[in-house]
């Protein structure tokens, strides 16, 4: 019988940590990130409501999804200790897997999709959280949480979340507030009405965006106010509900208007159109809603050639990664040479040349943010110190980003 | 006589491929779901302060500049603070002098628009929720780079007590 020595037993489980090791350059996450999206509908559903949950899978390098399933957990809110919402696994509710897909029929094209209906909803002051995971042949799986409000909401006008799953300290909060246009004499209906519009916002819009990539869409929460604000086309910001600045949750108040407007601004908020342009014009109100957003949250201006001057630029050194200046040829911003510059008006430049078009230029579609934009976004993103899998965000992260 | 070796080091490298290589589990796992969750996990001590910026002149009674129009003390997620350099800067102080916490903003009296120049506005509202433990901010001091009213202002913050706590937006 052969003998192996310590050396050989050190060669060879060296070989095999390598052929290990090697075979991580086969996961999914490697080269085209398998991708994982998920929804669900509608936003904050009523008390026995049918609730449908949608997923798509897409597998890139085809390793072969082999399943997808879908666990919901039914908690019923309640008060803590503390005095702040709370949310407690409900006896008897729905707590695990509802749905599993697998078998070859699974994958087709190397994309999944798959919806599951759950009959008869949730009762009143429910919090339901849902986790839908894929797994690929090799067992290596990916998954993504979320939590939404269901039924009656206990907790007055506390802005209400449609999409959570983490510390609100750690993420970045957008809290929609229907405007006046969604007043048409029953508050409940207008709120309703505006919960149905950005549904489409949240899903088709910020969730398409390159700034929210992959995991990157778990930085992000939406909660909306059960208050609708008598606030039209950008008065003041005091108009903005006192419920929303005096919750626990920190938000970017999101003003709705239902109507087509041009009024998008930003200011400390940001405004969106609710509804698509009812004469059948461009709708760019997923796009306007994502490029207005970036403003206020990130700090990056309109990179619009030659238009008004609503540039601004930030005025602390320390922040890296500005898209536009007022020198030609800043000092502190890596990567000038290569990217070149692009006079905008008189005194002011773009980081970046015309093409490819970056959504702070032109919002006509969803166009990616380009290399400076997403620079401060992912800056943004590690001073969030968010909690998680720090490593798939660095992995994920690299993906559009080679600056 | 030795006993072989072999098996074990291909078990254990086995496992380890199958625990380091390939098997590579990512996100919030099924089977570890918590039976209480925090909807405001990691909340701290806040200051909320209100600040009415004007320009002393539109009909609303307010002096130029900035002033302290409501504040109070809650719990919760304080204002982001990530981003410095915006058009204006607010650092709030102690009674010393010393630094409590500080945000950057956009200045309330300037409204930008998409295609549209942008609008001045007589008066504009900041509400900022400071990070504060024990409530010990005294003094908040605003620097305004550019859009109206440029320049500083210091506004004075009453001592908290229990009179002066926000009621939560909800019963």
């Amino acid at each position: 019988m052969g003998r192996f020595t310590v050396m050989a037993r050190k060669r060879v489980a060296l070989v095999l940590l390598c052929f290990a090791l090697g075979g991580c350059g086969d996961f999914a996450f490697s080269g085209n990130p398998t991708t994982l999206h998920s929804r669900y509908s509608p936003l904050h559903p009523g008390a026995s409501q049918n609730v449908t949950f949608t997923i798509e899978a897409e597998d890139p390098e085809a390793q072969g999804i082999s399943e997808v399933r879908l666990y919901v957990y039914e908690y019923a809110l309640t008060t803590g200790d503390n005095g702040l919402p709370q949310a407690v696994k409900r006896k008897d509710g729905q707590w695990g897997e509802v749905e599993v897909w697998d078998g070859p029929w699974v994958l087709q094209d190397n994309v999944f999709t798959g919806t599951y209906t759950h009959d008869g909803g949730f009762p009143d002051e429910s919090y339901v959280a849902y986790i839908v995971r894929w797994s690929d042949q090799s067992g290596s799986s990916l998954a993504e949480q979320w939590v939404f409000a269901a039924g009656e909401w206990p907790f007055g006008k506390m802005p209400i979340p449609v999409l959570s799953n983490g510390p609100p300290g750690k993420r970045v909060n957008v809290c929609f507030v229907a405007d006046a246009s969604y007043d048409q004499g029953n508050m409940t209906a207008g709120v309703r009405a505006m919960l149905d519009d950005v549904e489409e916002v949240i899903f088709d819009g910020f969730h398409t965006s390159n700034a929210l990539d992959d995991h990157q869409r778990r930085l992000w929460q939406f909660y909306y106010s059960p208050e609708i604000t008598p606030l039209k086309d950008l008065q003041p910001l005091s108009d903005i509900p006192e419920s929303v600045w005096d919750s626990p949750i920190a938000t970017h108040p999101a003003l709705v208007h239902k109507t087509n407007t041009t009024n998008y601004g930003t200011g400390p908020h940001f405004t969106l159109n609710g509804e698509e342009d009812p004469f059948g014009n461009k709708d760019p109100r997923v796009n306007v809603a994502v490029h207005e957003a970036t403003h206020a949250i990130f700090g990056l201006a309109d990179e619009y050639t030659p238009g008004p001057p609503p540039y601004f630029e930030l005025v602390d050194p320390s922040v890296p990664h500005h898209n536009v200046f007022k020198d030609p040829n800043p000092a502190n911003e890596p990567g000038w040479e290569a990217l070149g510059k692009r006079k905008l008006v008189d005194g002011w430049w773009a980081h970046e040349p015309e093409n490819p078009i970056c959504l702070m230029k032109q919002t006509d579609s969803m166009h990616d943010l380009q290399q400076t934009c997403i620079g401060r976004v992912r800056w943004y993103y590690e001073k969030l110190d968010a909690e998680g899998p720090d490593e798939v965000l660095k992995l994920v992260g690299k993906k559009n980003f080679n600056p | 006589m030795s006993r072989p070796v072999f098996p074990s080091v291909v078990l254990a490298a086995s496992i380890m491929s199958l625990v380091i290589g390939c098997a590579i589990a990512v996100g919030p796992d099924p089977a570890k779901v918590p039976t209480e969750i925090e909807l405001v996990e990691g909340a701290v001590d806040i200051t909320l302060v209100e600040l009415l910026a004007s320009d002393g002149v539109g009909g609303s009674g307010a002096a130029g500049g900035y002033q302290l129009t409501r504040v109070g003390h809650t719990v919760g997620t304080p204002t982001p603070s990530i981003l410095r350099g915006l058009p204006v800067d607010l650092m709030a102080v102690d009674e010393n002098g010393k630094e409590i916490a500080a945000v950057s903003l956009f200045n309330p009296r300037l409204q930008r628009f998409h295609e549209a120049p942008a609008r001045v506005l007589n008066t504009g509202t900041l509400v900022v929720r400071f990070e504060d433990p024990g409530y010990k901010i005294r003094f908040v001091e605003i620097t305004v780079h550019s859009g109206p009213n440029v320049g500083s202002f210091t506004v004075r913050v009453p001592k908290q007590d229990a009179s002066t706590l926000l009621p939560m937006p909800f019963p």
